[in-house]
Formats: structure tokens, C-alpha cells, sequence
């Protein structure tokens, strides 16, 4: 058994310092922003105590306006003002004809096959800059709600988001300033709200319905541990098309036969929005719109407004069967169900739901809060305000990545619903004589055929010897991290040539272009970037400096030998040095020294602690059995 | 990376087939809560990716145990017999025309008047087939004479063909359900 250990005098890890983290719920219609505060989670408002900040962004020749003034003017300035840029992340060209006249803007398309930019009076602004202008606000408002720059932030993704999306994501933030501690899946956050703050435990189904995307997912909850079984969704449906419906509607009763301008659009959108609004609490609402010459006065009631969306409740049911198929669980199995985003509030949604899973959906905690709420409590533990040693959070891959094979077919590598973080490797061989390269095409989705499935990435591996066919031996690994994102990598087995590549979306941008983006950004002009960059390596170089004082603290007699103790405190020593000195340059060598003389203490400690983890395991056994003896 | 290559010894476990999926389990989890990224989020960018790598690692091991095919051919692949290496394919004739008769009937379930009992049907009589194979695993395992290796490989083939045949069901029961 192991022994107390007791850190010696001046030694001890550092006082605990309050870290500040906040939770960012990047919606479609709304956004939020949430933060842990002596003890329990509570969103931010803003200056006049309103909680959520709609997710709109006007452009204007002397600057940007986010939020509520946004959205106002998104009648009289359809064509500048951004609403539910969200559906436009990470997605090409192609996928925004398919929303066809719902989006008003207009589109040009930098590169072929690259992302969408919009054309604004302040230039054309990518879907990702555009988020990022919300996150910005948002950030900002944590930052003041908590008293200094924030330390970081989870932001939460649509749990059915593919890798392009998930990538898009992370570069708003990277773009708005932000230090992203993790993506969180939406439906996961909502879990760990409904966990932590109202100790809910066993199986699970949160249904997210928002303005835009459609996420289901069933979870076990036990003892702190939030295991996901499965997940599935659409991230092309949601509330706003409940406004369509409405929309279209209305353009068939009062036969507008002409077509209507963009500002138009935009009002009867809005008015659209507004009756399904009344009608979650009414039996009947009118609707008065005018165009051109024209106008007319309608009644909508609650029954027909069912009628017209009963096709799109019906595709959320049908994928919350799939999404029990893939867990192998049956709908009786399912102990509760939370709902969750705006759109849940609409009555046919909600007994649709419950007549599905034969139990009273749960709305205790806010259906527009609950993601970020849930993100906040993440966010703190990740920070490293709570130790979180009792929260573990097993997420999965929704979708399936493979390659590319002979014929036009897809070769799963790692299947949908498996836990991630997870790596996989598969062997491939050449199948032509004398083969020296060979074109890796690596693709999302669930279809057998290449055409039918999502393309991330192309990238060829050279360098392979000249053999006959099928007697090299290449061997391609899939990896994806903790928020989804994958990356991959391809190598010649007898040669060693390798190739690896961190998939980048197509419809995403580079680094060079987030770094140009960011250098250029009017915040950061003030700011010079070379201090910018000085204090990045700072915060490195103190973490590094923080993890392996305390390392050493906590297991270096144990682990280490004299020697090598001397020898990592050499490196300690340089690094703190190099700390004072200011010198972005001289920092960065340093934090690679010390990682590099730290990587074999790190991995023994890694070690060291999953003996501990069994050790403790064959304690609690040892306890049971001595009970069941008394 | 110097955690314990054997995925038995990883979470503490006897290796052999019949394991106690409830200890597996809560082995799995209380690693985890050491190993996985979220409890290394604020550590160095390097001890992130040791980290990730890890949870990766016990990930995998843990759905390699939890499957028993999977911990069957991962039984074999520690005795030296590496299944994906093998490409010899004496099979027991017999079984083959099950096998070829069992894909005929799902040719035709697809086309019955309610396919969805035929593939019912299909499936369970596959379930069965499994159990069967992996009792016969088990005793071939138990009985360790040199002449039964052979054996052993080809039941865990045979387990192979049954998986990818209930794979095939499925994919065919996802399409008539259209999702």
C-alpha cells in the first residue's frame, strides 16, 4: 500500500489560485455565457440583466454591432446583418445552396471549393469570423462579470457537428482570443448539469432541439461517471425551420405570388418566429404582414401550426429510435428525459416526446441555460478550481471516419459511437508494381460509398520503396482527441517514411490565415503582437513550470532517482530563469528543455497512477467482500 | 509509452476468456479518472498528449476486452497467432454451406413480406451460433494440448464469419428503417 506522502518544507504545491473559466454556449438563435461562482453555476447577464445575447452581427462601415441592436436592424439592413450564422460553420459552397432562399445574403466563394465568405459594407467576413465576433462579446462579458482576462473556456458543439464544424468552431475562438479547454457536446453539458446540480443518476436521453441543429443523446449517469452510449442528430434542423414552415405557409394563404426582397424575408421570418412564440402558450395567433403593395392579416391556430411541423417533430422521433438502436437499449430502458433548447418549448414537441420515451420530459433547469450551465461546471473543473477526481466524462465519436479504397468504397477505421479519445491503425498495401506513393483520402459519415460520405482531407504519403504489388505494408492511424477532432497519419512499415497530417476542413481556414486574421483584427492593433506572443509562452512556460514543481513535490522521491532529481531541477531552474528574462524566444527553448527532460517522469507518473487507481480498486473489493462476511 | 502492454494485466485481471465484465468495468473507470484529458487539462501542452494518448490506449483495451470476439482473437494474438495475418482459408466445409445458405435466406428476407421477423429470425439464429462458438472457445482453451491450437484458430474464424454475417443484418435492418 502506498504511503501518506508528506511534501517537504517549502516545498508544498503552490496556494490554490482561482482560476476564471466560463462556459460558452454558441447557439444558432442565442448565445451564453456561464461561469461557477462560490460554488454554483449561474449565467451572466449583461449591463441590463439580460441572459441571452442573440446570435447576430451587423457590419457597418464603423464597425460591428453584436446582439439585440443587431437583430433589430436585421429588417432594414438585411443584407449586413448575420443571423444563424452557426448553420454557415464549416460547411462549402455546395451545402449553402441547399438552405436555397433561407439564407439572404450574398455569398462569394474565395477559392473553389473552399468555405462561404459573405459580402458586407465591411468587407466579406467568413462564417468563422463572424462567429468569432460572438464570442468576443461574450468572453468579454465573462471577463468583467469575474474581474480580469479570462484563463479559458468550453465551448459547446452541436454533439452531431462533423470534424469541419468542430474545427470551424475552435478557430472562432482561437480567432476571438479565446483558450478553448475543451469542445463540449451540447447534450453532454446539459447531462452534466442535470448530474452535478440536481444529482440526477442512470439512463438518460437529452433531447436538443435549438434554432438550427437537432442532437440526441442517451447517457448513463452513475456516481459521477457521465458515459455516453450513443448519439445522433441532424445539424441541418431546428426551430428556425419551424419558422419556414410558418413562412411558407402564410406565402400560400394570402397568395404572394411575387417574390419578396431581402428585407422582406427577414420580416416575415421574424413575424413567423413570433407566432410560434405566442402559440406555445395560446390556441390561436394572427400574423399581419405587408409587401410591396400588399398586405394581409392571418390566423394561425395552434392545431394547424401542428399540422405543419408534424413532418419535422417526426424526423427528431426517428432519430431518437436510431440513436436506442445504437445504445441497444430499449425505450422502457430510458429512466428520464431532459429537454433541452428553445425550440423544446413548442406543446407538440413536447408531448410528441413524451408519448415516445412514455415519461414526462424534465425542464427543471432552463432549457436555454442548461448547455451553458453545464459548460460552466466543465469548465471549472478543467481549470482546475475543483479537482473533479470524482467527475469522469466518457463522450463518443458521432460519426464514422475511414478512407478511401479501391473503387469508390469507404473503409471504416473508427466507427460511430466508440469513446473517444481513440486511435486506431489499419493496414493497407499498394496495388500497383512498383508503387512509390499513395493518395490517402480520408472521409466522415456512414454510407458505403465515397460520394455518399463527407471528404475532410486529401494528403499522399511518398517515399514508399518500389515493391510488387501488395507487398508494401502502409499503415494508416486514426487519432481523435478529447474534443472530437482528428487527426491522422500514414507510414511505410519496412522504410519508416512517414506522413501525418492534422485534417483540416476544406471549408475551414489555415493557420496562416487565423494568425493574419488575428494580427489584423483592430483589438489586437493596439496590442503589439510581439507582446502578444510573449505573454502566450509566459502562460506555457508557467503551467510547465507550475505541473513539474508539483510533480516533483508530490512523487519525485518516489519515482525518481537522485540523479535525475538534480538533473529536472537543473531544467526547472532554466526555465524560471528564462521566465524573467521576456524573451518569447529564449521561453519557448526552455519549455522544450523541460518537456523534453520531464516527458519519462511524466509517463511514470502516468504509470504510477493507473497502479494506484487498481490498488484502490482492490481496496474497495477487499471492503465489500469484508462486509458481506459481517 | 510504459503502461502494461497486456490489456488483461492493465486492469488487473487473469488472462483468460471468461472475464468479470462488472470488475472490467469499474477497473476501466477508476484508470480513467487518473489517465483521461479532462483531468490533465491544465497541465502542460505535453502532458495533454501523454494523456490523450493513454486514455486512447485503455479506450481501445477496454472495447477489445469488453467484445468477445474481440478478447478471443486478442487471447490467440497473445499465444503468437495474429488472425489479420492469416490468410489461410481451410474452413470446414460445412460450415461454409451454412454459411453460404444463411446469406441466401438474407437475400431473400430483404425481399418477404415483412422482412423485419425474417431479419429477426436471421439474427437470432446468428446469436446462437455465437454463444455456441464461444463455449466451444472457452473448453478448446481450457484443454491446452498443441493439437487443439489449430482447432482454436478456426473457431474464432468461425466466430469472425458469424460477426460479419450479424453486421450485414444490421446494416440491412438500418436501411429498411431508413436512417
Amino acid at each position: 500500500m502506498a504511503l501518506l506522502q508528506l511534501a517537504e518544507p517549502g516545498e508544498s504545491p503552490q496556494p490554490h489560485q482561482h482560476k476564471f473559466a466560463v462556459g460558452i454556449d454558441l447557439g444558432t438563435t442565442n448565445s451564453l455565457v456561464a461561469t461557477v461562482r462560490s460554488g454554483s453555476a449561474e449565467v451572466i447577464p449583461d449591463l441590463q440583466q439580460r441572459k441571452l445575447l442573440p446570435s447576430v452581427v451587423r457590419y457597418r462601415a464603423e464597425g460591428v454591432v453584436v446582439g439585440e441592436d443587431a437583430k433589430k436592424a436585421a429588417k432594414e439592413d438585411p443584407l449586413n446583418t448575420i443571423v444563424s450564422v452557426k448553420r454557415l460553420l464549416g460547411r462549402g459552397v455546395a451545402d449553402v445552396k441547399m438552405f436555397g432562399e433561407q439564407m439572404p445574403y450574398r455569398f462569394v466563394e474565395k477559392e473553389k471549393g473552399g468555405m462561404p465568405y459573405i459580402t458586407t459594407v465591411a468587407g466579406d467576413v467568413s462564417p468563422v469570423s463572424v462567429s468569432a465576433e460572438i464570442l468576443k462579446v461574450l468572453a468579454l462579458r465573462g471577463g468583467e462579470a469575474l474581474g480580469g482576462e479570462l484563463d479559458g473556456a468550453v465551448i459547446t458543439v452541436p454533439a452531431y457537428f462533423d470534424e469541419s464544424q468542430r474545427q470551424a468552431t475552435k478557430d472562432a475562438a482561437r480567432l476571438a482570443g479565446l483558450n478553448v479547454l475543451r469542445l463540449l457536446n451540447e447534450p453532454t453539458a446539459a447531462a452534466v448539469a442535470y448530474g452535478l446540480d440536481k444529482q440526477e443518476e442512470g439512463v438518460i436521453a437529452v433531447y436538443d432541439l435549438g434554432g438550427g441543429t437537432f442532437d440526441v443523446s442517451i447517457l448513463r449517469l452513475q456516481a459521477g461517471v457521465f458515459e455516453v452510449l450513443s448519439t445522433a442528430g441532424d445539424t441541418a434542423l431546428g426551430g428556425d425551420d419551424f419558422d419556414h414552415a410558418i413562412a411558407e405557409w402564410l406565402i400560400k394563404k394570402a397568395g404572394i405570388e411575387q417574390n419578396l426582397d431581402h428585407s422582406e424575408s427577414r420580416d416575415l421570418l421574424q413575424l413567423a418566429c413570433q407566432a410560434k412564440e405566442h402559440l406555445s402558450d395560446q390556441g390561436e395567433t394572427s400574423l399581419a404582414f405587408s409587401w410591396g403593395q400588399s398586405e394581409c392579416r392571418e390566423t394561425l391556430t395552434r392545431l394547424e401550426f401542428d399540422q405543419l411541423i408534424e413532418p419535422l417533430v417526426a424526423k427528431t422521433l426517428k432519430v431518437c429510435k436510431r440513436a436506442l438502436r445504437d445504445a441497444k437499449l430499449k425505450v422502457e430502458q430510458i429512466d428520464n428525459v431532459v429537454m433541452v433548447g428553445g425550440s423544446t418549448r413548442v406543446p407538440c414537441v413536447r408531448t410528441s416526446v413524451a408519448e415516445l420515451f412514455g415519461a414526462q420530459p424534465m425542464v427543471d433547469i432552463d432549457p436555454d441555460e442548461v448547455v451553458a450551465i453545464g459548460a460552466a461546471l466543465q469548465a471549472n473543473v478543467l481549470v482546475g478550481n475543483q479537482s473533479g477526481e470524482d467527475m469522469l466524462l466518457l463522450d463518443v465519436n458521432p460519426l464514422s471516419l475511414g478512407i478511401e479504397t479501391m473503387g469508390g468504397l469507404v473503409e471504416k477505421i473508427i466507427p460511430r459511437n466508440v469513446t473517444i479519445p481513440i486511435a486506431k491503425a489499419q493496414e493497407f498495401t499498394t496495388y500497383k508494381d512498383g508503387q512509390t506513393a499513395m493518395a490517402i483520402h480520408v472521409l466522415q459519415g456512414e454510407r458505403e460509398l465515397v460520394v455518399d460520405c463527407r471528404s475532410l482531407a486529401r494528403f499522399e504519403l511518398h517515399g514508399i520503396p518500389p515493391m510488387v504489388a501488395g507487398a508494401a505494408r502502409i499503415l494508416v492511424t486514426f487519432q481523435v482527441d478529447a474534443d472530437g477532432i482528428l487527426s491522422v497519419s500514414a507510414r511505410e512499415q519496412s522504410t519508416g517514411t512517414e506522413s501525418t497530417i492534422q485534417v483540416k476542413p476544406s471549408y475551414g481556414l489555415n493557420d496562416d490565415e487565423i494568425t493574419h486574421m488575428i494580427k489584423e483584427s483592430i483589438d489586437y492593433a493596439q496590442h503589439d503582437v510581439e507582446q502578444r506572443k510573449l505573454r502566450e509562452k509566459q502562460v506555457e512556460g508557467e503551467a510547465l513550470l507550475a505541473s513539474v514543481t508539483n510533480a516533483l513535490a508530490e512523487d519525485g522521491a518516489e519515482l525518481l532517482s537522485e540523479e535525475e532529481q538534480t538533473q529536472l531541477r537543473e531544467e526547472v531552474k532554466k526555465l524560471m530563469q528564462a521566465l524573467m528574462q521576456h524573451d518569447a524566444k529564449t521561453i519557448a527553448r526552455e519549455i522544450d528543455n523541460l518537456g523534453n527532460a520531464s516527458s519519462e517522469f511524466a509517463a511514470r507518473r502516468m504509470d504510477a497512477g493507473i497502479k494506484k487507481a487498481l490498488a484502490g480498486r482492490a481496496l474497495d473489493q477487499l471492503e465489500i467482500d469484508n462486509d458481506e462476511q459481517n | 509509452m510504459t503502461a502494461p502492454q497486456n490489456y488483461f494485466q492493465l486492469f488487473g485481471l487473469n488472462q483468460q476468456f471468461d472475464i468479470d465484465l462488472a470488475s472490467l468495468a469499474s477497473a476501466y473507470r477508476n484508470i480513467q479518472r487518473t489517465t483521461h484529458p479532462d483531468r490533465h487539462a491544465h497541465a502542460s501542452k505535453r502532458d495533454q498528449l501523454l494523456s490523450m494518448q493513454y486514455a486512447a490506449n485503455i479506450n481501445d483495451a477496454y472495447e477489445t476486452l469488453t467484445c468477445p470476439l474481440k478478447r478471443a482473437t486478442y487471447l490467440l494474438k497473445l499465444s503468437g497467432i495474429d488472425l489479420a495475418e492469416d490468410n489461410s482459408t481451410n474452413m470446414d466445409p460445412e460450415f461454409l454451406m451454412q454459411q453460404i445458405e444463411l446469406r441466401e435466406k438474407l437475400e431473400v428476407a430483404q425481399h418477404a413480406n415483412d422482412p423485419e421477423t425474417e431479419l429477426d429470425k436471421i439474427s437470432s439464429h446468428l446469436h446462437q451460433q455465437m454463444l455456441s462458438f464461444q463455449d466451444e472457445f472457452r473448453t478448446m482453451l481450457v484443454d491446452d494440448k498443441a493439437s487443439s491450437l489449430e482447432k482454436t484458430v478456426e473457431v474464432v474464424k468461425k466466430m469472425q464469419f458469424v460477426a460479419k454475417m450479424q453486421h450485414e443484418v444490421e446494416r440491412l435492418e438500418e436501411e429498411l428503417l431508413d436512417y
